[in-house]
């Protein structure tokens, strides 16, 4: 066994994550978190809402992100030889840009730009925005990887075949990164749903159901950033609870788009 | 090429171009807003009515303490898991460690918070600390670092492997007499790219480095990130639109600045075109 | 080019270079409809290479240069459409390449690209494997992967696919390379049956397959790494007084 002993470093380490957030204490409190009302000063600690302002706002900026990766991934192949390398580049920038300044440009660009058609401009319709901007250069490089991989024997079987360049981008390239197109998204989605700052910052914060553009959401995790810095007992245990379940949601995700991506 | 395929060639490429256009519009924005505030005194000064004016000397010590312990924590453990990668030629151990790995590297930021606070800030007693704050931005990061070693190592051709083994040096050994020296140059760009990371990183820091924006006098003390700064002027300081401006220019300069150095995995060389 | 002599292709003086190293040069040669051209030479003389050049496959390679003129119909084939020469003129590659579909969805995607009314799909689909031999093999497995098939088969649905466009001119790169006697004979029946009404030029390396299909006759030998063609012509003149010393050599080499 010595030769996989390094292994219970990571393997340590994200058991340290789950013994910090995993209190068998907190335990009864779980089926609370099934609520919709979420009043920690009355003992009411439903997450119903914050939940499906996750999963909408993770999916929107999904819906939004996953057109955008597949365009630039093309467009990086598509574009005579060196300036497909420069976008590469420019993607991979992109994505590093961190999420404190997205949030800002949210506050200082996006929202005005929004509030001209409903004020404050703020909720779920900027934060989808913003999102959507802080994942589709991970996705593009990830279907950028995937049109590599499309062998030669493929591409020149596509053009002897008469297609034009639409062709073989509907009927060769698409079917051949379906696959990854879907391990992507899933990919995206993992970090969409673990982001905070950024949604944190353009979202605000009210905790309404999603259900308009302008709704004034709350995600999970800016509901733990705003929180837990004072939160006590039965409170604390719930954002902890609640911190966890988002752990395994995102890991559950993230299992099942790397296995699409990497049995490619 | 025919017109048809131009057409539809300069309709990809237009529609690619506009997700990096409406970064090159931060970017853009950024500078414009946040040039005025920039001077010497904006980065050597303390600052003042919360923020408002002054500058982020505070910011800029606690983030450097920040990355430097973090790279301590990180760097120990990355190094020998990124060798131990190349080396071990157990396929199922290698993928284990690959999982490990992955998963942790996509656990959410503010969950490697909680943990800290509630390892670190209270269980070990250490408070808000830049201590506590850098050894969760450590295990944030190891999992990338690991990672970027890993690949930097891959680089190098087998041959090298073979030699080091057949001159009967453990894997140790090798690792630093000649892969290290070898792709010394990649294995600093992946620091740097990893470092780029936990410089970005805000949620993480909330509740184990903390606020506080006085100059920290040792690792003990509760020390306010850069990050941490700049959502505190945009969102609880009003008038602090301007400051948060040149804050977060002098972040995204150094963290972009890191990036850059990054090279894309994969290039196309002479790929049929699609 | 004057219509009546001239073939439906007629290569003028063509070469090809892959970054600096020319792949073949000065070629000249014409495919007229009806006949059977069968070009042989050695591995790496530049075959497959003036066979993609023809169809104008050598623009998506990279760093890839041709000079010289292809002529189809007389007309300078860089006046039609990438897309349009290629279906006139096709090319069945040296690998079978069938597309990571299901055998059926090979052969829609071609009918697709072409436009055709929905419903002629499936008889047009039914005649077209009839033809290459293939409809008894698999008529009851359509949906299963083309990938699965054997090397032969795979050639033969390739053939299919390309016949789909109803070609005029028809380029085969070894295509019975990989194969048994027996798939063998099956594609060089169909080559005979193809011949008559298109213009057809075919490479191999088996002499006894270019005896029993050349009407005529081309070899191509590598000089100094790149391929020239050294002699061509109606192939019976050729078998019998070849004039030049690697043809008479290479005729001279036991079949396979
Ligand atoms: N994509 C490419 N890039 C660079 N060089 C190439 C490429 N394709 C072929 N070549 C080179 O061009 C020369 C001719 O290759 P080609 O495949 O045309 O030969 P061939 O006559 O078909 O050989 P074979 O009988 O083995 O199929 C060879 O030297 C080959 O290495
Ligand atoms: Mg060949």
């Amino acid at each position: 066994m010595r030769r996989q002993s390094p292994l219970l470093v990571p393997a340590g380490l994200l058991l340290a994550l789950v013994v910090a957030l995993f209190d068998p204490h907190a335990l009864p409190i779980a089926p609370a978190l099934a609520g919709e009302r979420w009043l920690p000063a009355r003992s009411l600690f439903g997450i119903a809402r914050f939940v499906s302002a996750t999963f909408a706002v993770a999916g929107g900026a999904l819906v939004l992100a996953l057109p955008a990766a597949l365009a630039s991934a093309l467009a990086t192949h598509l574009w005579p030889r060196h300036g497909g390398v420069t976008l590469r580049r420019l993607t991979l920038v992109a994505g590093a840009i961190p999420s404190v300044v997205w949030g800002f440009w949210g506050l200082a660009a996006l929202a005005p730009l929004l509030s001209r058609w409903h004020p404050p401009g703020q909720g779920l319709l900027a934060a989808t925005i913003v999102l959507a901007l802080m994942i589709w250069p991970t996705m593009a490089l990830a279907l950028d990887a995937a049109l590599e991989r499309i062998p030669d024997s493929r591409r020149l079987a596509a053009l002897s075949l008469g297609m034009t360049l639409g062709q073989r981008l509907r009927l060769v390239v698409m079917p051949s990164l379906r696959h990854a197109a879907t391990g992507a998204a899933l990919l995206g989605l993992t970090r969409a749903m673990g982001e905070t700052m950024a949604v944190l910052m353009v979202s605000g914060n009210v905790g309404d159901w999603p259900t308009g553009p302008f709704a004034s959401i709350r995600t999970v995790t800016a509901n733990l950033a705003l929180e837990f810095a004072y939160a006590q007992g039965a409170h604390r245990d719930a954002l902890l609870l609640s911190g966890l379940m988002l752990i395994v949601t995102t890991t559950l995700l993230f299992w099942w788009g790397r296995r699409l991506v990497t049995n490619q | 090429m025919s017109r048809h395929d131009t057409i539809t060639r300069g309709c990809w490429i237009l529609v690619g171009l506009f997700p990096i256009g409406v970064a090159l519009w931060l970017m853009i924005l950024l500078v414009g807003q946040g040039i005025p505030s920039l001077s010497w005194s904006f980065l050597l000064d303390e600052p003042v009515h919360a923020g408002r004016a002054g500058g982020i000397a505070p910011m800029l010590v606690s983030t450097t303490a920040l990355l430097g312990l973090a790279l301590l924590t990180a760097a120990p453990l990355a190094l020998p898991l990124a060798v131990w990668h190349r080396t071990v030629t157990d396929k199922r151990a290698r993928n284990r460690h690959d999982a490990l790995i992955d998963t942790l590297a996509a656990v959410p930021s503010i969950c490697w918070g909680l943990a800290g606070y509630v390892l670190l800030v209270r269980g070990a007693g250490f408070g808000f600390s830049l201590l506590a704050g850098g050894l969760t931005l450590g295990a944030m990061i190891l999992p990338t670092l690991v990672r970027l070693w890993s690949d930097a190592l891959a680089d190098l051709p087998d041959g090298q492997v073979e030699a080091g083994r057949a001159l009967g040096l453990t894997p140790f050994q090798q690792a630093l007499h000649i892969w290290l020296p070898a792709s010394a140059g990649s294995l600093l760009i992946g620091m740097l790219a990893a470092l780029a990371r936990a410089a970005a990183e805000t949620a993480a820091l909330l509740f184990t480095s903390g606020y506080a924006s006085r100059m920290p006098a040792s690792v003990f003390d509760s020390g306010r990130a850069l990050s941490v700064h700049i959502l505190d002027l945009a969102m609880n300081v009003p008038g602090g639109d301007q400051a948060a401006a040149g804050s977060a220019l002098v972040l995204l300069t150094a963290v972009l600045l890191f990036a850059a150095l990054l090279r894309p995995k994969h290039h196309s060389t002479r790929k049929v075109s699609l | 080019m004057s219509g009546s002599t001239a073939g439906v292709v007629e290569i003028d003086s063509l070469s090809l270079w892959y970054g600096e190293q020319p792949a073949f040069r000065d070629l000249n040669l014409s495919l007229a409809r009806g006949s059977v051209t069968v070009l042989v030479g050695p591995s790496g003389c530049g075959k497959s290479s003036l066979l993609r050049a023809i169809t104008r496959l050598h623009e998506a390679i990279p760093e890839t240069r041709a000079e010289g003129t292809v002529y189809l119909n007389g007309i300078d084939h860089r006046q039609f459409a990438a897309h349009e020469l290629r279906r006139r003129v096709a090319l069945i590659a040296q690998q079978p390449d069938p597309l990571p579909f299901s055998i059926r969805r090979n052969l829609e995607v071609v009918l697709r690209v072409r436009k055709e009314a929905k419903r002629t799909w499936p008889e047009r689909i039914r005649d077209v494997l009839q033809r290459v031999r293939l409809w008894d093999e698999v008529h009851d497995r359509l949906d299963q992967p083309a990938e699965a098939l054997s090397g032969g088969q795979q050639q033969r649905l390739c053939i299919a696919r390309a016949l789909l466009h109803r070609p005029e001119v028809l380029l085969l790169d070894e295509p019975t390379a990989s194969l048994d006697p027996d798939a063998t004979e099956h594609i060089e029946v169909l080559i005979r049956e193809l011949a008559p009404r298109r213009a057809i030029l075919l490479v191999t390396h088996d002499m006894a397959q270019a005896r029993r299909l050349a009407d005529q006759l081309a070899f191509c030998w590598p000089e100094k790494g790149c391929g020239r063609l050294i002699e061509c012509g109606p192939a019976a003149d050729i078998l019998q007084t070849p004039q030049h010393a690697q043809t008479r050599a290479w005729l001279a080499q036991p079949d396979t």
